[in-house]
């Protein structure tokens, strides 16, 4: 069964949506856990808002934590709540015919039933008032036309104060919306090379966390933080080709690893020849990496 | 060696500039008043000579001083250049003399002796020109039978060499631990090897160390102090620009990076390499000898944006070695174009001055300890 | 062989292998023969015996260290710089065997300083301090 993993649409920057994968669920957390995803607890407690030591849920994932385990099926996306206007957007910019089928559907299902109804309503009014017998009333009188039209002006849109159609967009699977806010999450990434990255060390079984205390992308536990050091800090994905070393750069990370000991890790994933993957999910790469520290000497 | 000398009178002058010293000028005795003029006048604050820097160009332009004096002269004098076989002075030398001066006493008994290098020395060489002689009486044997074409001369004249080359350092550690067997073999082998090179035939230690200045510092010692004997515009047109008239993008980090040290050394500072640190310069109030550093300088351009982990990791390492991570700022105000002229005409100073200079501090902020 | 004797003293290999020679008291330092064109300069390993055994580094059955293997290369002020994780890659493939685990990358500085660091191939625990 996987784990529901909200997303919450954050401020907009350059009319980009952001997206906060958060957990509620203690048990979702567990699961998590087992997996050697571990995410940073980020709610504040109530009884003692001052500190930020201890915290409680939600716990805040990093991106590359969200979208791995969702490309594992190991979670699914569920849109909380936020400023949703952009998010609604971009799904119908991708989506934009299903979505208003759906919605046009919508629309006309609730104008049928106000038809109905209010066509019924004024039937029995007849009735009441004894214009038409019941016999009557199913035949089609001369100015029915000019009360149909006296009914469509009374019909009335409603105004919702939750959007029905975000709030059950996780249920439709059939639809995609899944993997659309996988589309935005992995849009609002920076540098989908980090993810490899992420993936490649994952799979190598270690666990991951954000890196920028120690000057880097993630840190590397070789298994649950709680029961481990940290062994390393790796670097933002290098281009394989294309982006030499800064060896200033190194001489900083190498001297910060002593301290720390840490030893500084930097990978590139390595180019296929394959086109661009559609829809802009690549399968794995091979990544290359490399572990740099101080020789001791010199 | 003045090893007794103390720092405060070893290091004196803070640049190689010295103020003119002049005699005491009594107001009542007119006499001290000529004196004091024509010293005034016949006195002279510069070099006696301009000091030879060799240039050397593979690719990365290295440049050494490699007289002894010299490289003396600019340690003691603002702490310019760094020996390539020490730490930061140039002591090598020095080190290398104490050494075979407390072996010669024999303070350490299974050492080899200065004599015995020799000795070994000149055995290889005799070994050497026997190899030589036989390689040369086989180019003649092929050439006699006229089976070679000049190209293939060449490439047989190419092996053969690189084989005496080989040969010279096998040979003389064979034959040297040949005459020296000792339960300490690999060391013994390293002290022969390392000793043969650093010993000439006539028994003297050689310099094998030389003292390199950054380009920078090269510049610096140029055009601001004029004690080089290369010109600044030489400089940069010949081993910087490669006689190219192109504003590459080395060209740009060379003048932003010399703009940044030009400004702290004229403030007074001894600025040194700072790459131990990942920085590009650290600044010394005085010098190494003196205290340690208090800031490393990272030289930007003013558009110039890092992603934030730069900036922690950098405050972190700097922080970590108690330094100010000191952001220096360079701005281009003229046109790349009116740079390139002022270069090409020999205004050297005018291209300097096509840059400012801002700086920012960037620390760590603490919440629960920066309360002040 | 020798700075001043020969025009080779000038290259990059020779001034890491003054520096060990002469500096850090290694043995045996050679330039290696195999090379590897990349871009447009030509790239050389240096190997030799450190004077005792460096992290993580092997020794033989009596206790000494043994060969290491290092990777010349040079940092200026304002040239721009060439090693890519794509020329790691084909050092480690075209001048190691398939054993080396690591080489010392050596950093000749144009402020007259080398400085050595591990390169280790794919993820590698730091050394123990």
């Amino acid at each position: 069964m996987p784990v529901t993993i909200n997303l919450i649409c954050g401020a907009q920057e350059d009319g980009q949506t952001i997206l906060s994968p958060l957990i509620f669920n203690i048990d979702d957390i567990k699961k998590l856990r087992d997996v050697g995803i571990c995410g940073i607890l980020s709610g504040t407690l109530p009884s003692a808002a001052q500190q930020n030591i201890f915290l409680s849920v939600p716990l805040k994932l990093m991106i590359e934590e969200a979208i791995w385990l969702y490309l594992n099926g190991l979670a699914e996306f569920k849109v909380l709540r936020g400023d949703t206007a952009h998010l609604v957007k971009e799904i119908l910019d991708r989506d934009a015919h299903n979505i208003h089928v759906v919605a046009k559907e919508r629309l006309e299902r609730s104008f049928e039933l106000q038809r109905e109804y209010k066509r019924e309503q004024h039937r029995l009014k007849l009735e009441r008032l004894g214009i038409i017998s019941p016999e009557t009333s199913n035949k089609n009188t001369s100015d029915q036309s000019q009360n149909d039209k006296l009914l469509e002006a009374s019909l009335f849109i409603e105004t919702p104060t939750t959007s029905n159609l975000l709030n059950n967009l996780h249920l439709n699977h059939e639809n995609g919306i899944n993997d659309n806010l996988l589309h935005i999450l992995v849009s609002q990434y920076s540098n989908w090379d980090n993810f490899l990255l992420f993936q490649a060390l994952k799979d190598k079984g270690y666990v991951l966390a954000p890196g920028g205390r120690f000057g880097g992308k993630f840190i590397a536990y070789p298994g649950d933080p709680l029961r481990y050091h940290s062994h390393m800090v790796v670097r933002d994905a290098l281009h394989y080709k294309d982006q030499p070393l800064d060896l200033l750069e190194l001489a900083a990370n190498a001297r910060l690893g002593t301290a720390v000991k840490k030893i500084w890790v930097i990978g590139a994933p390595i180019p296929t020849n394959d086109k661009l993957e559609s829809n802009n999910i690549p399968s794995k790469k091979d990544v290359s990496f490399y572990s740099v520290e101080w020789a001791g000497f010199g | 060696m003045s090893k007794r000398v103390s720092n405060a009178v070893r290091y004196k002058n803070p640049l190689p500039i010295h103020p003119l010293e002049l005699p005491e000028l009594i107001i009542h005795n007119p006499v001290s008043w000529v004196y004091w003029t024509y010293c005034y006048i016949t006195g002279c604050n510069t070099l006696q000579h301009k000091i030879h820097v060799d240039i050397v160009n593979n690719g990365i332009v290295h440049i050494e001083v490699r007289n002894q004096d010299d490289m003396k002269y600019l340690w003691e004098n603002g702490f310019f250049g760094t020996g390539q076989l020490s730490r930061s002075e140039p002591t090598w030398y020095n080190h290398m003399q104490s050494r075979f001066q407390s072996e010669e006493n024999g303070t350490a008994d299974k050492k080899i002796s200065l004599e015995q290098v020799t000795k070994f020395r000149r055995q290889q060489r005799t070994e050497f020109k026997k190899q030589r002689e036989l390689v040369e009486a086989k180019l003649l044997n092929l050439r006699k039978k006229g089976e070679l074409s000049p190209e293939e001369e060449t490439r047989i004249l190419e092996q053969e060499r690189e084989k005496l080359r080989k040969f010279k350092d096998d040979q003389l550690a064979l034959h040297l631990l040949k005459e020296n067997r000792n339960d300490n073999l690999e060391e013994q082998e390293r002290l022969l090897i390392q000793e043969a090179e650093v010993i000439n035939e006539n028994g003297e230690i050689r310099q094998l160390e030389s003292l390199e200045l950054m380009p920078v510092e090269t510049l610096f010692l140029s055009f601001a102090l004029d004690v080089l004997d290369v010109t600044p515009s030489d400089f940069i047109i010949k081993h910087c620009m490669d006689n190219s008239f192109d504003y590459t993008d080395e060209l740009h980090k060379l003048l932003i990076q010399y703009s940044a040290y030009h400004h702290y050394r004229s403030h007074g500072w001894c600025v040194r390499s700072g790459i131990k640190f990942g920085s590009d310069y650290i600044l010394y109030k005085r010098g190494p000898p003196f205290q340690h550093a208090d800031f490393c300088v990272m030289v930007l351009d003013s558009n110039c944006s890092k992603p934030y982990t730069w900036y922690s990791t950098m405050a972190r390492v700097c922080g970590g070695a108690n330094k100010t991570l000191l952001l220096c700022y360079v701005e281009r105000i003229n046109s790349k174009e009116q740079i390139l002229q002022y270069i090409r005409q020999g205004h050297i100073s005018k291209a300097f001055n096509s840059f400012t200079v801002g700086e920012v501090i960037y620390k760590r902020w603490v919440p629960g300890k920066n309360r002040d | 062989m020798y700075r001043t004797d020969n025009k080779d003293g000038l290259s990059i290999e020779n001034t890491v292998r003054t520096n060990l020679v002469h500096f850090q008291n290694w043995s045996n330092v050679v330039i290696c023969e195999e090379s590897l064109e990349w871009e447009d300069r030509i790239i050389r390993l240096i190997s030799g015996i450190p004077p005792t055994t460096l992290s993580n580094g092997e020794s033989d059955e009596n206790g000494n260290p043994t060969r290491e293997f290092l990777l010349p290369i040079s940092l200026a002020q304002y040239n721009a710089e060439h090693l890519t994780i794509e020329c790691l890659d084909q050092i480690f493939d075209k001048l190691c065997n398939s054993e080396t685990k690591r080489i010392i990358l050596s950093i000749v500085n144009d402020d007259g300083t080398t400085v050595f660091y591990f390169v280790y191939k794919g993820v590698h625990k730091p050394k123990k301090n």
